[in-house]
């Protein structure tokens, strides 16, 4: 065949495989070549499909293994007493295992050979591996590869001969196999008849992993390696050996907390490690498999982190793609260096099949299983299985459909531990439980088909409702307050909110109206978390109206059913409430008030149906006090006033009831300070100093006895810097900035204690800006520049958070006026006016969004009145500046024909039509 | 090697300015240069454990260029020779391992093989090898797409570069040179 004509088939053939397999001999009958071409064509597409996958792998890659250099001489060939090497099987610290063969009668018998390094024949690595021989010499299991012979090589090196195990490792072997999940836990259970035998003859095999338990072509695992393992009765510290190998001997991934502490390593240990090899087999991952790079960090993950269920580690699609290209660095020991002897005699077609280790779906594992496997992978010894065959036992209860002890209620037993040791890490328990939930309910729904599964069902229907109950009401309490929480309430908004879609999109929730009712709460409290503008949350308003939004659609329909339900109403009022209250912080405050009224309404509702409620009172206390926040947001400062006060009599009953309640008394106490403040903005400033004071000593008194409760401290914040307003109104600018500082330091307490809380950070933000302001006016002018620069810097960063929230957009224009402001009072004009500048086109991007932003058009006449100042700073035409009084003047005068203008404008605006000249 | 740098210097000067001789003088630095450089990858700790075959030619064509001192620019060139010692360093290693290149009609070259016996997989090399041998007098072309690419680690622009053909050439010569090598490795 010539150049040319190999040309040409190349490109028929390089042609035809692009196309699919069906067009191509078409293709090639119409390519015009010769019978022999023709033939040569069809060869080579013939064998397409196995070629496809070739060499995509670079050689180096590919032969890496062979191209580390061995430094020990082979043996292979070789005799050691009536053995011949045949090839090294693997080896692991002492020792290397060779494939050997021996003459019994006139056949060959193969055997695993173990020799005991060379350099390693001193008399304390001998006497353990004489101990190993001898552990195995007591074992007889059919699960266990026995000792066939032992004795000594000519140079006196020891050696043992066990049954040659012709397998595959226990995970391999059911990918390989495409083991289901009942099939997996047959196999497992063998393999813990295996470990429970050499418990009833004291040994702890301590080493256990999938590359030690093979499973040969017929399904019989065979456990191997007790090369490590430890005979219980020894007593403890005799055993010299175990302390040089005992980090450097076991596998971390594998590796029990207590064998890793270097604590007493008892039967248990190996329920841990058949845990993690379950897991493995279940999900196709082990639980803290992305720590085990470095050895420090699965070290700390296996003593400290709780382990995952597995359903929530196993791969949603249906085969989990396991680690193919990770393999060599995945198994941190000689897993890897032993490249398993048996691959080679299995032969050709299972090599050729061999794919990624596959494991189960979530939904096989979620629920008993992940119990079950978690129980075994409880960090104290005595809360596991208490033997191998109790586990087993479970896994046996689990394929037959019969209720497991692997309880829910350990979970609870355990949170609740959390708890009283160690606060924050409650919130890992609510996290762990709430996965659980999420588990269980899903399994739940799933379960219902099978009229057998019914029991199991509403078990686990009552499981789901002890444990969300758990989880919303003593949980997440415990954990609300606390310094530091938010990043872990976002974790558990994101989990909750991935139950919840899940929960809404089963057919089946829509017809149970206790879960549903459930459902709609769980909305509510994710909401709280996303955006609860009274609490410490994460700034996330949009996602918090989507949520309140739901819970109320689902409770409006069950309210359709039930219309007199008093906790149906009382939720729909929390509801409509937070609603409001989102509005009321965004940019269209004209929804709020509908929203606001219509949750007092429901209110007044639930106390008519029990005028002894007290919850329900004090909410409705607090929704009119927030109400009021309307009218003040609006700059009617009396409407507001008139709320507020309505507020204030109903918070005196309450406190008169119950006087040791400090939510209460906090809030009664407040309400002077939010009508000294709406007081203030009608320029009564003496009499708005006065309502402040009342609140704010028992405001003092009360945060300080909750140095750690992020609400009162907020309280307390926002008290002083009210009370400094109210200097700073009075011109007491020394006592302002005093005053202002004390909210700073709370405020940065508060921002510090947890940096994600974003309202903390705008509390921050607004002290930082008003300490700047009085620091103008008191004339430390250095000292404000910094302060309003600071301000900047944390507005602009919550900008940044949500974009979404109106408020963060006019934070930022305000603050740059003030900078610019205090530009101006420095006589540094230009900087000044660029800032205004700035400030200017900031206040018409928010009046925009928000035509009725009152502030925001005040403000704005504010900055063409300063930025008239700057100009006459930097000596600009006097019609230039002229121009920016005129803007000014309008913007007043806009506000004044919507009978919006503010009475502290007064000033403002006489001052403006007297440089304009009209009277 | 730094016994070698001033013939190496030489050696790359020459080559450098036109004499094609030189490049088969340079081949055992080369030669030398990509043994010790895999045999630092393959010793090193398993944190970074994925080869870039790639690369190490890269690393290898630069420390010799620097040790020469010449700005060199025959890169293409030099990826070339490069790939065909790689696969000579390969072979070689595959041969210490002690395989043979009977009894590896089985190929196992995509990673999804990775825990083939080394054996095996030494055999398959050496089984490559010769295939490949056979493939240079069918198409020469083609086996030298086939050996940059995959013993070289280059990407299919530097291939394209080096021989002066598009990469759409050096896809489909690739594909089409695979069913080729397939066909015979399989082959009984």
């Amino acid at each position: 065949m010539t150049e040319q004509d190999r040309e040409k088939i190349n490109d028929v053939v390089a042609d035809a495989l692009a196309l699919d397999a069906d067009a191509r001999p078409a293709f090639l009958l119409r390519a015009g070549l010769t019978e022999q071409e023709l033939a040569e064509a069809r060869s080579l597409l013939s064998v397409a499909d196995g070629a496809a996958s070739i060499l995509d792998a670079p050689a180096l890659e590919f032969s890496k293994d062979f191209l580390v250099e061995t430094d020990t001489e082979s043996l292979t060939g070789k005799t050691i007493g009536p053995f011949t090497i045949i090839r090294e099987l693997g080896h692991g610290g002492m020792g290397a295992v060779y494939l050997a063969s021996r003459k019994v009668g006139d056949k060959d018998q193969l055997l695993a050979l173990k020799l005991l390094k060379r350099e390693m024949n001193s008399s304390l690595f001998r006497q353990r591996f004489e101990q190993e021989r001898e552990i195995l010499a007591t074992l007889n299991h059919p699960n266990i590869s026995s000792l066939v012979d032992f004795g000594a090589a000519e140079d006196g090196t020891p050696y043992f001969a066990m049954e040659y195990v012709d397998g595959l490792p226990i995970d391999e072997f059911c990918s390989r196999n495409k083991y289901g999940c009942d099939d997996r836990l047959s196999l497992f259970q063998k393999v813990c008849s295996a470990v429970s035998s050499a418990h009833r003859s004291l040994v702890v095999h301590r080493d256990l992993k999938p590359s030690n338990i093979l499973v040969t072509s017929d399904g019989t695992p065979k456990l191997l390696d007790f090369g490590i393992s430890k005979i219980l009765s020894s007593a403890e510290g005799q055993d010299e050996a175990e302390t040089v190998t005992r980090l450097g001997a076991m596998t971390p991934g594998y590796a029990s907390p207590e064998q890793l502490n270097g604590e007493s390593v008892t039967t248990a240990t190996d329920i841990y490690s058949l845990g993690v090899i379950l897991f493995e087999l279940l999900s196709g991952h082990r639980p803290f498999e992305e720590k085990e790079k470095d050895l420090s960090g699965i070290l700390r993950a296996i003593a400290e982190d709780d382990p995952p269920p597995p359903s929530s580690k196993a791969d949603t699609g249906q085969i989990a793609e396991k680690r193919v290209p990770l393999s060599s660095e995945d198994r941190p020991d000689e897993a890897r260096t032993l490249p398993n002897p048996v691959r080679l005699e299995t032969g050709r077609e299972n090599v050729k099949e061999k794919g990624p280790i596959t494991a189960l779906r979530p939904q096989e594992i979620r629920g008993d299983l992940d119990r079950i496997v978690l129980k075994s992978l409880q960090k104290e010894p005595e809360r596991r299985y208490l033997s191998v065959d109790a586990f087993s036992e479970d896994i046996g209860r689990f394929r037959e459909g019969r209720p497991v002890t692997a309880r829910p209620s350990s979970m609870l037993y355990r949170t609740g531990k959390f708890l009283r040791r160690n606060r924050p890490m409650a919130i890992v328990g609510a996290l762990l439980v709430l996965a659980i939930i999420a588990g269980i309910i899903a399994t739940l729904w799933q379960a219902r088909v099978a009229a057998t599964e019914r029991a199991r069902a509403e078990r686990r229907l009552a499981d789901v409702r002890e444990l969300a109950n758990s989880f919303l009401y003593e949980i997440t309490p415990e954990i609300e307050r606390l310094p530091g929480s938010t990043p872990a309430k976002v974790k558990l908004v994101s989990r909750a909110l991935e139950y919840l879609n899940r929960l809404s999109a089963d057919p089946n929730a829509g017809s149970d109206p206790e879960i549903l009712r459930e459902t709609a709460r769980a909305y509510h409290m994710v909401g709280d978390v996303q955006g609860n503008p009274m609490a410490p949350n994460i700034g996330d308003s949009k996602g918090a109206k989507v949520s309140f939004q739901k819970a109320l659609d689902i409770r409006l329909g069950l309210l359709d059913r039930s219309p007199n339900d008093v906790a149906l109403i009382a939720g729909l009022a929390d509801d409509y409430q937070m609603l409001g209250l989102l509005e009321s912080y965004g940019d269209d405050i004209e929804k709020a008030a509908p929203l606001l009224d219509r949750a007092l309404e429901l209110r007044k509702q639930v106390i008519a149906m029990d005028p002894a409620d007290f919850e329900a009172r004090r909410k409705l206390a607090l929704t009119v006090r927030q109400r009021g926040y309307i009218p003040f947001y609006d700059g009617d400062n009396k409407a507001a006033i008139e709320y507020y006060r309505q507020s204030l009599g109903l918070f005196e009953k309450l406190h008169a009831e119950q006087s040791d309640n400090d939510d209460v008394a906090l809030d009664l106490y407040y309400c002077y300070v939010n009508i000294g403040e709406a007081q203030g903005w009608d320029g009564e400033y003496k009499t708005a100093a006065e309502s402040i004071d009342k609140g704010l000593g028992p405001i003092e008194t009360i945060a300080a006895r909750h140095p750690l409760d992020r609400t009162f401290q907020r309280t307390l914040g926002l008290a002083y810097s009210k009370r400094a307003d109210s200097h700073a109104d009075l011109e007491e600018y020394d006592r302002g900035v005093a005053m202002f500082g004390k909210a700073l330091e709370v405020a940065k307490k508060t921002s510090e204690g947890d940096p994600t809380d974003l309202m903390a950070k705008r509390d921050l933000a607004l002290a930082y800006k008003k300490l700047g302001e009085c620091q103008e006016n008191a004339k430390q002018l250095d000292a404000s520049l910094l302060s309003i620069e600071s301000a900047l810097a944390v507005f602009s960063e919550l900008r940044a958070a949500d974009p979404n929230r109106a408020e963060a957009a006019y934070d930022v224009a305000n603050t740059t006026f003030s900078l610019g402001m205090t530009l101006t009072t420095m006589k540094r004009y230009a900087e000044a006016r660029k800032n205004l500048e700035n400030a200017r086109d900031a206040f018409a991007e928010v009046i925009k969004t928000n035509p009725a932003n009152t502030y925001a058009r005040r403000m704005s006449a504010h900055t063409f009145i300063e930025l008239a100042k700057a100009l006459a700073g930097q000596n600009a035409d006097k019609a230039a500046i002229a121009q920016q009084w005129r803007l000014a003047l309008d913007t007043f005068d806009g506000l004044k024909a919507e009978g919006k203008f503010e009475k502290v404008d007064d000033v403002a605006y006489a001052d403006l039509q007297k440089k304009l000249g009209i009277s | 090697m730094s016994d070698g740098t001033s013939e190496i210097t030489q050696i790359l000067h020459d080559w450098n300015s036109g004499d094609e001789s030189a490049s088969e003088r340079l081949l055992p630095y080369v030669y030398d240069e990509l043994k010790r450089q895999a045999r630092r990858l393959m010793s090193r700790e398993r944190v970074d454990h994925t080869l870039q075959p790639t690369a190490l030619v890269h690393e290898a064509f630069l420390r010799l260029a620097k040790q020469g001192g010449v700005d060199w620019q025959n890169r293409s060139h030099f990826y070339g020779i490069a790939s065909r010692l790689m696969r000579q360093v390969l072979i070689d290693h595959a041969r210490q391992h002690g395989a043979s290149k009977r009894g590896s009609a089985q190929i196992h070259f995509s990673l999804d093989d990775v825990t083939i016996p080394v054996e095996t997989r030494a055999s398959s090399i050496l089984a490559l090898d010769e295939v490949l041998a056979r493939l240079e007098t069918v198409d020469e072309r083609q086996a030298k797409i086939v050996e940059m690419r995959f013993f070289g680690g280059l990407s299919n622009t530097e291939i394209a570069e080096a021989l002066d053909i598009s990469e759409r050439t050096v896809l489909r010569s690739w594909s089409v040179a695979k069913l080729w090598l397939y066909r015979e490795l399989t082959r009984s």
